[in-house]
């Protein structure tokens, strides 16, 4: 099964109380079941961007970095990953961050020679992007894990943005949807600009409506994909928190 | 020293407050919306309103409403301390008027409207900034050096509670500017929270030409409080919610909409859940929250007779395994004093702790593990009956 038509609600363990990925994905016993496999390589490649700012903070070159995401996905993919970590495994965060740790440690340079086609592995956009941010954002003394964490909110943000966008779009249009998203954050709040109305062609007072709107569904969608990285609702407060820090 | 700042359109103030409880954080938070500002104080004994007193519930108005003092007294003892200088509850204190303990809790009361009323933020900023073992600085003016003596936890529950209750009234009542009238048409029933008292002192107020807004500035009563007294006269169908336009608007409009479920399954009081068993509670939660439960987690039995004397609610469930204490005794205690219906959940078995468990008053006793679609069930009888309609429930049935 390919990993993007797996869903918790595939899985027959899974409970109606609980359904996030991330706790369906601790309930499935066998390492290499194919379903929790699925479902690792999936969540492991919408964070490979953190792994990959980690390997180079670590002191992996580029290529030596990118090389070992592509490895550790390999190592997801064969049923290694979820032996020990235990102390970790409320929050996928830092469950995949001590699995990336170890991994590296025992890894051998040059063994990921002869593993599956690009095409399996993060995009070449991907490393290529994580790369020019930390050049361009991060200071060269911030420790690895720090970073990690940073990269981390990154990718959440995005992925919330990137829903925010899909589904403005689907309602007023790609170009309002684009303008909209561009002034939406939720780390400023910016003054609004009444010149955008004529812009969008829409009055003041709808696109101040959107504004609102979109803000609101922004926090549900951060909630909600903070969700599928935990195991329960608790921890969602915690890992809300620590995003907000880390940014 | 961690510092977190953004847009409260997007974290919203109760996510905030669930996210410093959820983290056990002390500081300072400041929420700004245009002009206005408040800093609140969050450490471990509580929570300090430092700066941004608005008069959401002045003092006299809040000894008023809860009748320990009359108007004319308030008239009087307000113009005996004009001018001094002196604080209006240090007046009454030296004074001999009123103990300095009923003015503590008018206070407390006080600070809890403000704290209450940064909920209604939904546009604004925020700011935060960690402080070891809690706030570190000193507020301005007397309502600074009240402690509010509650869990950040506890005020977000009341305050989504509070949350709920406004997106059902903005059913109703979508802007201040409109014009609630008052119909010939007696007001039959109450309102969870309201009493007919309190109705009955803002019922004058809706005369026709005030706005929600104008009435909310000329009653005793907080912000809160009149749009929830505004709505139970609309929905009774003792008042009418007019708009009245623009000036140069179109014609006057008269509108009444029906309001949609209370907590999105039936207009139900919220339901308490008490169990120290936090993985299963919060499963529980999202489970019955899911299927549309107003559910208000507590942690320690400690905390349950606080909760339920500040809110109401419309049943208790019960997880008893505490320790060695089966918990009778505390379904005992709520049934007797909050006259809630309570249903158990308790991995006792055999016929003998059933029996006692409904001689403790519980409606309902389930065994653990507990099967989620009856407890479901019983819940939805509990809830409509409201009052206890004992059905034995003990074996795993």
């Amino acid at each position: 099964m390919h990993a993007s038509e797996w869903t918790p609600d595939d899985d027959p363990s899974a409970s109606s109380i609980q359904s996030t990925l991330w706790s369906v994905i601790l309930r499935t016993a066998n390492p290499k079941d194919p379903h929790r496999i699925a479902g690792l390589v999936r969540l492991t490649s919408t964070y490979s961007m953190a792994l990959y700012v980690y390997g180079r903070r670590k002191g992996l070159i580029p290529s030596e970095a990118k090389k070992a995401v592509c490895a550790f996905f390999d190592y997801v993919r064969a049923g290694q990953l979820g032996k020990g970590h235990d102390a970790h495994r409320d929050r996928l965060r830092s469950f995949l961050l001590s699995a990336y740790h170890e991994f590296l440690g025992v890894r051998e340079p040059g063994a990921e020679k002869g593993t599956k086609g690009p095409g399996d592995y993060p995009k070449r956009s991907v490393f290529l992007a994580a790369e020019a941010w930390l050049n361009e954002f991060v200071e060269a003394q911030t420790p690895p894990e720090k970073i990690y964490h940073r990269a981390w909110a990154r990718c959440i943000l995005a992925q919330t943005y990137a829903q925010l966008k899909d589904e403005l779009t689907s309602h007023h249009g790609r170009r309002v949807a684009e303008v909209i998203t561009a002034e939406v954050s939720p780390l400023e709040r910016r003054e609004f600009n009444p010149e955008l109305a004529p812009k969008l062609s829409l009055t003041p007072s709808q696109v101040l409506e959107i504004l609102g709107t979109s803000r609101r569904r922004l926090r549900e969608l951060i909630l909600a994909t903070l969700r599928e990285t935990v195991s329960s609702q608790s921890d969602v407060e915690v890992e809300f928190w620590d995003l907000f820090r880390s940014l | 020293m961690g510092r977190i700042s953004g847009d409260l359109g997007v974290l919203g103030i109760a996510n905030l407050f669930q996210a410093l409880s959820a983290n056990a954080r002390g500081g300072l938070l400041t929420v700004s919306r245009g002009d206005e500002r408040k800093t609140v104080g969050c450490g471990p004994e509580g929570l300090r309103l430092l700066r941004g007193i608005r008069r959401v519930s002045p003092l006299g108005e809040i000894l008023l409403r809860t009748r320990k003092i009359n108007r004319e007294q308030l008239k009087s003892f307000l113009a005996d301390n004009k001018g001094s200088g002196v604080p209006f509850g240090e007046y009454l204190t030296k004074r001999g008027l009123l103990s300095q303990e009923t003015i503590d809790q008018a206070l407390r009361e006080q600070v809890a409207d403000e704290i209450y009323d940064l909920f209604t933020w939904t546009e604004g900023t925020f700011e935060f900034k960690e402080a070891e073992g809690g706030e570190d600085e000193r507020g301005e003016g007397i309502l600074s050096t009240v402690l509010l003596d509650q869990s950040v936890m506890f005020i977000a529950l009341e305050a989504a509670r509070r949350m709920d209750e406004l997106a059902r009234i903005r059913d109703v009542i979508p802007e201040e500017r409109l014009v609630p009238v008052a119909l010939e048409v007696p007001m039959a029933g109450s309102e969870p929270g309201l009493d007919r008292d309190t109705i009955s002192e803002i019922l004058p107020y809706v005369d026709g030409r005030r706005s929600v807004a104008q009435i909310i500035e000329a009653s005793l009563y907080s912000r809160f409080t009149v749009l929830l007294a505004l709505y139970a006269l609309a929905q009774r169908g003792s008042a009418k919610i007019r708009d009245v336009g623009a000036a140069d608007g179109p014609e006057t409009v008269l509108m009444r909409r029906p309001a949609r479920a209370a907590f999105g399954r039936r207009r139900e009081a919220p339901l308490v859940l008490m169990s120290d068993q936090a993985r299963e509670r919060i499963a529980l939660a999202l489970y019955l929250g899911h299927l549309g439960f107003h559910v208000i987690e507590c942690p320690t039995k400690e905390n349950l007779p606080n909760l339920l004397s500040h809110t109401s609610v419309g049943a208790v469930i019960l997880d008893t395994e505490i320790g060695t204490d089966p918990g009778f005794e505390l379904c005992r205690s709520v049934v007797e004093k909050a006259g809630v219906p309570v249903m158990l959940l308790t991995p006792l078995d055999g016929m003998r702790s059933v029996d006692r468990a409904y001689q403790s008053g519980a409606v309902h006793v389930l065994l653990k593990p507990v099967h989620s679609e009856l407890a479901v069930e019983r819940l939805d009888a509990m809830l409509t009956r409201g009052a206890p309609a004992a059905g034995r429930t003990g074996a795993r049935d």
